[in-house]
């Protein structure tokens, strides 16, 4: 049993009460969330933003995030998971473009990212992920390292990852 | 099978986006994508040795050929940073007093014989196959 509190079509506001120390949030009748000691669960429903468009609130979660592979330029081997993603274009060794499918409002928001060096299995090192040409709907990445003798050195990594908040 | 659009980007390379699946490809191109952007089947794309020869990519009409000499051009750069990484390290070894192997004259051998190789190859896969020095 829950204490709930729901938004009926019917009756408007309607709310149940017991003892069993949780609370859960209806939607005419559809729990969306429950409040308990462990924390507070969100159904599979999700978090949704009011501005699906701009991306301005809930600034602590990701509003973008994207896990590909820069080795390959097949649509099945190279997008492995995503989120608010509409495409990577891959532009040249190590060079990629992320665009979003919901733009953001303005190109002020951060970005987070990591790649391995070399492809699967060969790895020693890791890459850094350059982001560049930031715009609101799209950010440019070069992915490579610095090294010692030869300089900046762009290469194709097989694990790409960005996230992005705002 | 899969779809993707290509396009001639500033660089005289070809770019080619890959659709997450969230919008459809149509309103990729739109969005995503320059004017004169096209979809094609991934599998039309270069693969196999070409497709290691990424930079090396030329749109003609709505087919990606490898360009060999610009393929061979990257090939040698690789090979030349790798040369020097290598050249790098047996020089710190030469100055800790450590053996280098193989001797710097058969070292020096191999640069040449690759470089030659590299200026001889008529396929990427013949590019693909030299290693470079390590």
């Amino acid at each position: 049993m829950t204490t709930t509190i729901n938004a009926s079509t019917i009756n408007g506001f309607v709310t149940t009460a017991d003892t069993s120390g949780q609370l859960a949030i209806q939607a005419n009748g559809t729990t969306v969330a429950t409040a308990q000691s462990t924390g507070l669960n969100i159904a599979s429903t999700g978090l949704v933003f009011s501005d699906s468009t701009t991306q301005t609130s809930g600034s602590g979660v990701a509003k973008a995030w994207v896990n590909f592979n820069g080795t390959a330029t097949s649509g099945s081997a190279t997008i492995r998971a995503f989120y608010n993603v509409s495409s990577v274009t891959i532009n040249g060794t190590g060079l990629y473009t992320v665009n979003f499918t919901n733009a953001f409002a303005d190109a002020n928001y951060t970005t987070v990212g990591g790649a391995s060096r070399y492809a699967y299995g060969t790895s020693s090192y890791g890459s850094n992920v350059h982001p560049e040409n930031i715009s609101s709907s799209q950010v440019y990445l070069q992915v490579g390292y610095e090294d010692t003798y030869s300089g900046p050195i762009a290469l194709n990594s097989y694990y790409v990852g960005i996230a992005v908040f705002r | 099978m899969s779809q993707v659009i290509i396009y001639s980007n500033l660089n005289g390379n070809v770019s080619v986006c890959v659709p997450t699946g969230e919008l459809d490809i149509q309103t990729v191109l739109q969005k995503d994508c320059p004017a004169g952007a096209i979809i094609v089947d991934d599998a039309t794309l270069p693969q196999g040795a070409d497709a290691q020869f990424f930079d090396a990519w030329k749109l003609n009409g709505s087919t990606v050929t490898v360009d060999l000499e610009k393929a061979r051009a990257d090939k040698l750069a690789q090979f030349n940073a790798a040369a020097v990484q290598v050249a790098q390290k047996r020089q710190l070894n030469t100055l800790a007093g450590i053996a280098n192997t193989p001797d710097d004259a058969t070292f020096t051998t191999e640069l040449t014989a690759g470089r030659a190789a590299i200026a001889a190859a008529t396929t990427t896969a013949e590019l693909v196959a030299i290693a470079n020095p390590v």
